[in-house]
This record gives C-alpha cells, sequence and structure tokens, in this order.
C-alpha cells in the first residue's frame, strides 16, 4: 500500500440521527430516557451489575445511584455534541450511545466511542456492553454491524480501534472471529480492581471492513435464520 | 500479580529543571533558549531530522517565534530545552507527553535532538533524567517510546535504551500526507531498576576513553 495520501480531508461527523437496524437501534445516550432500562438490562441491582461490567474498565458500583451518576457525565458529552456540531474545532473525543432493542423497544446496552480523531482518520470503541434481550438474538451483531457502517462509510475513518484486556477470554475469542486484526499488546496500561491490566489492541482498517460488512448482512439476512431464530450458518462462515 | 489496592494517581510531572553530568533538561523558555533552540534546529542536517516530525525546520527566527511560545506553554507536551552543561549552549528539546497520571503512564517524544547530542554520551544522559524522574521520582509504573513504524534509527534507539517492542498500530496518524503506521515500545516499572543500573554504568566517565569513546555499549551492561 502506498504510503501517500491524497486528498485526505479529515474524517466526517459522527452523526446524531438514529442508526436504524431491523432488531436494533442506536441512538445518543440520555440517562433521563434509558437509564433505568439500562439497569434492569445489567442486572437491576448493584452487585449483578457491578460484575456484568467487571471487564469494560468502569468502576465497581455501590449503588443505582452510582451507576446513574456516572452515566450521567458520560451522556453529558452527547448532548453537547448536538450543540458543538457546527463547529468543527469544538467536537468532542467520546460519545456515548444507546442501544435499544426494537422488539421490547428497551434500551439493554450502551455503547461509547472516544479517542474521536478526525483529523487522523482513527476512533475506539471503548465501552460496548449489552444485557437483557440484547445477549441473545442478533440485535447485538446488528449493533456491530451498524456501528461499523457508521465509522466507516458514513464517517469515513480510516482506523477502527477496540482495546481488550488479557484476562477477558471471551471478548477475545469474540472480536478475532469478527475479523479484527490484533495489533499488539499494551502493557501495564490501567490498574482496575486494585491489579494491573495489560490490554491487547484490536484494529479495523476502512479497507478491511468491505468483507466484513458483507459477512454481516448475509448473517443478519432473514433467510440465514430457521423457523425457531436459530442461525443456519455462523457469521465467520460467511468471511471469505 | 503486583497488589495495587492501595494505587493513588501520580503527580503530574513539574516544570522544573533536571541535573546531569552533562546536560541539564530545563522546562522551555522562549525567552531563554528561543536562540539556541532556532540554531540547533536550523544546523545542517535540519531537513533529515525533521523527517518524522510534525514540523517542519523552522526557516526563519520570527516565524520560529509562534512555535515557540506555544510549545512553551503547553503543559502537554510538555517541553524541556537539552542545555550542555558545560558551555550553557541549547543542543535540542525533546518532551514528556500524553502524561495520565490516573494510571501512571507517560510517553517521551517530539524528540529532537541537534547535531551536538545526537549519537551522543549527551543524548542518552538526557534519555536517561527523563526515564530516572518517571519512575523514581514521579513513580509512573509505564514509559512510553512510538515512532513512525519506518523511522529504522528511532527503533533502534528505542532497543538501545531498553524498550520492548509491543506491535504496530496500523493507519494510525497521517503526517504530511502520509501514512503513518506507529511502532510502539513501553518500559515498565518492573524493568527499570536493570536499566537504569546499565545507563548509569554506561554514563560513568570510567565507561569512556580519551578520545570520548564509549568502552562498553550501553546494551552490555544488561542482564
Amino acid at each position: 500500500m502506498s504510503v501517500e495520501i491524497r486528498d485526505w480531508k479529515g474524517a466526517r461527523d459522527i452523526p446524531i440521527t438514529p442508526l436504524e437496524g431491523r432488531h436494533a437501534r442506536i441512538v445518543p445516550l440520555d440517562m433521563r430516557l434509558h437509564g433505568a432500562d439500562i439497569w434492569e438490562a445489567f442486572g437491576g441491582s448493584a452487585e449483578p451489575v457491578s460484575r456484568h461490567l467487571r471487564h469494560t474498565g468502569l468502576p465497581h458500583f455501590d449503588s443505582r445511584k452510582a451507576f446513574f451518576r456516572a452515566f450521567a457525565e458520560a451522556s453529558r458529552a452527547t448532548p453537547f455534541h448536538r450543540l458543538t456540531r457546527p463547529f468543527r474545532r469544538g467536537r468532542p473525543r467520546r460519545l456515548y450511545f444507546a442501544l435499544i432493542d426494537k422488539a421490547s423497544g428497551r434500551a439493554a446496552g450502551v455503547r461509547c466511542l472516544s479517542s474521536i480523531d478526525y483529523v487522523h482518520g482513527s476512533v475506539e470503541l471503548a465501552l460496548s456492553a449489552v444485557g437483557g434481550a440484547m445477549l441473545r438474538g442478533t440485535s447485538s451483531t446488528e449493533v456491530a454491524y451498524l456501528m461499523g457502517s457508521m465509522v466507516f462509510e458514513t464517517c469515513g475513518f480510516r482506523r477502527y480501534e477496540c482495546h481488550i484486556a488479557l484476562d477477558n477470554e471471551a471478548a477475545l475469542r469474540n472480536i478475532a472471529r469478527i475479523g479484527w486484526h490484533r495489533d499488539g499488546v499494551i502493557r501495564q496500561r490501567y490498574v482496575h480492581d486494585g491489579r494491573s491490566a495489560d490490554v491487547a489492541v484490536f484494529t479495523l482498517m476502512a479497507q478491511e471492513w468491505p468483507p466484513i460488512r458483507d459477512a454481516y448482512r448475509a448473517w443478519l439476512d432473514p433467510s440465514n435464520f430457521d423457523a425457531e431464530g436459530r442461525q443456519i450458518r455462523r457469521l465467520e462462515d460467511f468471511r471469505p | 500479580m503486583t497488589d495495587l489496592s492501595t494505587w493513588t494517581p501520580r503527580p503530574r510531572p513539574p516544570r522544573a529543571p533536571l541535573e546531569g553530568r552533562l546536560v541539564r533538561l530545563e522546562p522551555l523558555d522562549a525567552a531563554r533558549h528561543g536562540d539556541g533552540l532556532y540554531a540547533a534546529s536550523t544546523a545542517p542536517g535540519a531537513e533529515e531530522r525533521f523527517r518524522w516530525l510534525f514540523e517542519y525546520p523552522p526557516t526563519d527566527r520570527a516565524s520560529f517565534q509562534p512555535w515557540l511560545e506555544r510549545s512553551a506553554a503547553s503543559e502537554d507536551p510538555l517541553f524541556f530545552a537539552v542545555v550542555d552543561r558545560a558551555t550553557g549552549r541549547v543542543l535540542g528539546r525533546q518532551t514528556l507527553m500524553r502524561i495520565d497520571p490516573a494510571f501512571g503512564v507517560i510517553e517521551i517524544g517530539n524528540i529532537c535532538w541537534g547535531p551536538d547530542m545526537a549519537r551522543r554520551p549527551a543524548a542518552t544522559e538526557a534519555f536517561f533524567l527523563f526515564a530516572r524522574h518517571v519512575f523514581d521520582d514521579l513513580g509512573y509504573r509505564r514509559y512510553e517510546w512510538k515512532c513512525n513504524d519506518r523511522n529504522e534509527p528511532s527503533k533502534r534507539a528505542a532497543e538501545r535504551f531498553g524498550f520492548t517492542f509491543e506491535g504496530v498500530f496500523r493507519q494510525h496518524m497521517i503526517v504530511k500526507g502520509e501514512n503513518r503506521d506507529t511502532a510502539w515500545f513501553s518500559i515498565v516499572d518492573g524493568e527499570w531498576p536493570a536499566l537504569r543500573s546499565a545507563f548509569e554504568r554506561w554514563l560513568d566517565p570510567a565507561n569512556f576513553d580519551t578520545e570520548g569513546r564509549q568502552v562498553r555499549r550501553l546494551e552490555d551492561f544488561r542482564p
């Protein structure tokens, strides 16, 4: 690949309009609208919620109030985005989204894009958590597809990055299965729960997205599900 | 696994000089270091020295001034001038950057070592003063070095200084109209005591002959 980059004008704004799928919808997080549903989906009380989120790097939540406080601060960045969007210099580096399960109409997950770097065209998926209805079925896979499409196609980012703690084996397996490339391991990057955390850095490049997108589309197609809604072929079976 | 249950955020690096035997690192000051740094930045070979930096060599003293003032005022990156202790001349500059006190992570970057210090003991000492400050004074856990993956001299320097290669972060940036894949290196706190000892022994005057040439290489002092 040539090192020269011609006509690069930076990535385009991350949209604040809903991303609509068949099973899921992604909207800017607003805790007043989504908070109670997300709390329920993640377990409904402090211990289960904290356990559910233990790999995300979020702190341990002692109470529902602490959870709401943490995410209220997080979601404030998102309405702020509406105000500052016309002013390129003021664009926030971090945005939170609620994931809506369309069957129930309730929020059942949250995602965060951080280290948003429009100048170099790089963005990080810093938080991805689903619960309740989204743990089963196809909607969380659809969320990954919708967000990937937004990052690469709508906005034109060149690099989509995700950090996963080395002790989170399920997530490490899952992300490699979807086709992300492991760029390296950042040693001693965080201190979490009194322990040092090494994180693996996974990335997708814009030029790697089309075959992955096609696999998502083929997997998500209704023809890939039987009458009970079970998949016929696995996602990785559609990858070249 | 190290118990970090009592971990607390580390201090930010203060704006204070760091004293070595050959060089002193001084927080960049536009008035005090401007002319000297301009001279070091425009000395023959400037194009090559700026090849992998984000900026270009300054073209004249007046146009250097805004960069100088902006850089001197910056908290992150935090700029230091490298000053020759014997002569008081400015030899180059370097920064502490991406400062993350919450987790004790910090990077050395924006290095521009002029011809009178590049590939000389002064450069090694300037590097060592930062590293020692980061680990021993500030108590950080991780010290990073990053460069364009095509910048072979920088990658060699990282290895000579004792960094561990962690990976290539693909399509990380666009610099001067070119894609930059970034090579990542780090030193973590557990590795530092052995590295510090090697630096101290290498930098000792006893390790240089009468022409100022090293007797043993830095790597030879590491276990």
